[in-house]
């Protein structure tokens, strides 16, 4: 469990961070963008947020320094110098290594950031390149061949100086000649990157300080470039002893920003090395400690999911065309052909289609692990009830709904419910509840969480708003008005600025995260009695189980959630006049769905009314043929039919036709 | 008619014995008739829907709009298929049918001129100008406004 969600989580992240780099890339295009400056600050903000949750300490607090950093900038309308855009890309290096490759000197690492954040514009360049102390070393240990016999043991003395740091220990044999014969048969060459110094390490050789050579590689821990440990690598498996000389060169041409004299040996251009030289190769060193990350998932263009989706609908008409075709010849291969056909075609259908959809469970497990930390951190209680969180939406959706909901959910806990002791006063029960629901209704899918807590006053917004120069205090305001002054960007209730919540980032970029999936929000409260938020979202790529029916040669869909039932009657009931038939002993009211939308033709003799269910009881709608039980891939009908009430999409059939889907609820409602 | 020196190119279509046109930017396809799916309790304009490249495309009875009667469906109707961007939304795509489609013709606009008064003031609210071509004058009809959500 906490695996799972803890692998969403730096998925997250690492996707950040990605698109923050990009962020900054532009902004060393463009310093003074306040788009870049704000986005950054966001990101940053919502790092910090999750890895708070996941009890990442160190990651939160570098990206709330950060944070900080471009908030100055934000409020001051400055722009973003060189050394704020290394150190924030350095920032976002130290973050990615955190998460995916922690290591013992992390610490050092993240003490040296902190500092460097400190002082960013005193710092000069060059000294980031290297974090002080950090050093590689070449050992090479000859012991004697009365080594054993003077008490000291080999083996402590390999362990601890693999112990220093990142290391490689090569054990090689003398050739047998009398030449060594004073030596031990063995001896060791070892190369480690560590944070020691050179006094710290001759200390572990002691005893041996005569059968050991030292030799200071270069500054900084050279084990931690790929290129340099394929090298030693590549030594090792040699029969002869690691030239010294060579490998220090090797380094220095490794060593990003060295200011020494490269080596004669490489080629001139090198030499006239620029900014975007350097770049390039911070990227290479990056890119090569991204392949240490394992993905159990990938992200697709949704476009390209589109994309897929048309092929498989023109496959399947397609398909359909061609067992036409099969049953009019009657060929037997052909037909066996055409029938496996069909059946991998549904399959590849199916399959399509469950790519793209998600139920919205796959995101619960962090809401629910973020109001037991919260409510810990707080000192409240609170039951985090859910309900329909097998809705299934579309993946987009979900990706983009996580953060939204997470910081309406954290205003719950964090502003909504009361403190235990102040719940007690208000005689409410001791814990809070906050209620998180998902359902479908017709063309949407509702969210809706809801708290038991303080609820919002309408006249504390209105002051507010006032203040903050929203609104004029001669203006009147409809409650609704009120509470949708609470999406006004900058417009936040909390009082202080807390690592939970509020900061003015909030409930602005809630409102445009749920526009951008084409979705609306709303808030309503009562104060003492709780807050309700309600997201509605559109079903244009939700698919939905519905029974296909027809009324002359027009097709409809009636989600089988709706559906309580079918039955046959005699066409002849139609015609009376209450529009009410008896039906399993009780009077029933049914839609002549033929008269109401106005459909020409005569009905068949016998007519099938499906019977609905509204509010506590049953509706029967009248149609002239059942013909199965369809999985309709909700298409929206466009804005041209924004006002068109009872259908709430379509659906684009195998053959290519089209059904349309009713809103059994709003039709019922309507003719009410 | 800002640029003077640039030649505009227009579909032209048959609509109940006149001849339109459409500024052929607009125009994504020209589809044969096929069945078009009418949506119940909907604005009288409006033909239906159809399977345009796996989504559902509106489709628009110009003639309607043009306040000169329903138009008939024959085998010969076609439906156009226009793509209207705007700032604020995604591009709209909207069908809708003619008697037939007869040419691409282009025009500069200098030689596009103002509509006369016709008595029928929803001649005028929906097109742009009118020009002569061989000897024929036909009436360029404006996407925006003849298509626009509001109304």
């Amino acid at each position: 469990m906490v695996e799972q969600f803890k692998q969403k989580y730096l998925e997250e992240v690492n996707d950040l961070l990605n698109e923050l780099e990009g962020t900054m890339l532009q902004l060393e295009q463009q310093p003074e963008s306040q788009d870049g400056v704000n986005e950054v600050f966001r990101v940053m903000h919502t790092i910090k947020g999750t890895s708070g949750m996941y009890d990442f300490k160190t990651v939160e607090k570098i990206t709330h320094n950060i944070e900080n950093i471009y908030g100055k900038i934000r409020d001051s309308h400055g722009s973003v110098s060189k050394q704020v855009s290394a150190i924030t890309l350095e920032g976002i290096d130290l973050v990615r290594r955190l998460l995916n490759k922690p290591s013992s000197e992390d610490d050092i690492l993240v003490e040296n950031f902190l500092e460097k954040l400190g002082g960013e514009s005193s710092q000069k360049q060059n000294e980031i390149a290297a974090p002080e102390g950090e050093h590689t070393f070449y050992i090479l240990f000859t012991p004697e061949a009365d080594v054993a016999g003077r008490g000291i043991n080999i083996k402590n003395i390999l362990d601890d100086a693999s112990a220093l740091g990142d290391s490689v220990v090569i054990p090689r044999s003398w050739p047998d000649d009398e030449k060594y014969a004073n030596k031990f048969y063995m001896y060791w060459e070892i190369v480690v990157g560590t944070q020691k110094t050179l006094a710290e390490v001759e200390e572990i050789f002691l005893f041996v300080a005569d059968e050991v050579k030292i030799t200071t590689i270069s500054q900084g821990n050279m084990m931690l470039q790929p290129q340099f440990v394929a090298k030693i690598e590549q030594l090792q498996s040699t029969e002869c002893d690691i030239d010294v000389e060579q490998l220090m060169t090797f380094a220095a041409a490794l060593a990003p920003q060295q200011d020494e004299a490269l080596p004669s040996s490489l080629p001139s251009k090198v030499e006239i090395k620029d900014d975007k030289q350097e770049n390039e190769d911070k990227i290479i060193n990056r890119s090569v400690g991204m392949l240490d990350r394992k993905t159990t998932s990938i992200k697709v263009d949704s476009d390209k999911l589109d994309e897929l989706m048309n092929l498989v609908s023109e496959l399947v008409t397609t398909k359909a065309e061609m067992i036409i075709v099969a049953e009019k010849y009657n060929i037997p291969d052909f037909s066996r052909l055409t029938e496996k056909i069909d059946k991998l075609s549904n399959k590849f259908k199916d399959n399509a289609l469950s790519i793209r959809l998600i139920p919205i469970e796959s995101m619960m497990l962090r809401f629910e692990r973020l109001v037991r930390d919260l409510s810990h951190e707080l000192g409240k209680e609170i039951d985090f009830i859910t309900e329909g969180t097998d809705t299934e939406l579309d993946k987009t959706i979900i990706d983009n709904l996580a953060v939204p909901l997470m910081h309406i959910i954290r205003n719950s806990v964090d502003h909504g419910i009361e403190s235990t002791e102040r719940r007690r006063e208000l005689k409410k029960t001791n814990r809070g509840k906050i209620k998180f629901t998902a359902f479908y209704s017709g063309a949407n899918v509702f969210i809706q969480v809801q708290d038991d807590g303080a609820g919002m006053d309408p006249e504390k917004l209105r002051q507010k708003a006032i203040e903050k120069g929203f609104i004029r205090p001669e203006d009147k305001l409809t409650t609704r008005q009120i509470y949708d002054l609470v999406f006004y960007p900058g417009f936040s209730t909390a009082q202080k600025i807390t690592g939970i919540s509020g900061r003015g980032v909030g409930m602005d970029v809630v409102k445009q995260n749920i526009v951008n999936l084409r979705g609306e929000i709303e808030m309503d409260s009562e104060v003492n009695l709780g807050t309700i938020t309600t997201i509605k979202l559109p079903l244009t790529l939700s698919i939905v189980d519905a029974l296909l029916v027809s009324i002359s040669s027009n097709l409809f869909l009636i989600p089988l959630y709706v559906i309580d039932s079918c039955t046959q009657v005699d066409a002849k009931i139609i015609d009376t006049d209450n529009h009410r038939f008896v039906y399993e002993n009780v009077p029933t009211p049914f839609i002549n769905l033929r008269h109401e939308f106005e459909i020409l033709g005569d009905s068949p003799s016998t007519i099938n009314i499906i019977l609905v269910k509204y509010k506590d009881t049953r509706v029967g709608l009248t149609v002239d043929k059942v013909i199965g039980e369809h999985q309709a891939v909700l298409k929206s009908l466009g804005r041209y039919f924004a006002d068109q009430e009872y259908i709430s999409g379509g659906s684009i059939l195998g053959d290519g036709r089209i059904a349309l889907v009713l809103d059994t609820n709003k039709l019922i409602r309507q003719l009410e | 008619m800002e640029n003077y020196s640039n030649i505009v190119s227009y579909l032209s279509f048959m609509l109940n014995g006149k001849i339109f046109a459409v500024g052929v930017d607009y125009v994504l396809e020209v589809l044969e008739m096929q069945k078009i799916t009418s949506i119940p309790k909907t604005k009288p304009y409006i033909k239906g829907v159809i399977n345009f490249r796996g989504e559902i495309l509106p489709v628009i009875d110009t003639l309607f709009k043009f306040g000169m009667g329903e138009s008939s469906l024959t085998e010969k109707t076609v439906i156009i298929v226009l793509e209207i961007k705007s700032e604020e939304h995604t591009p709209l795509q909207i069908g809708f049918v003619a008697d037939g489609v007869k040419d691409v013709v282009s025009v500069k606009p200098i030689d596009i001129m103002d509509i006369p008064e016709f008595n029928d003031k929803n001649n005028t609210e929906y097109t742009e100008g009118v020009f002569k071509h061989n000897d024929d004058f036909i009436t360029i009809i404006n996407v925006n406004k003849i298509f626009s959500l509001s109304r």
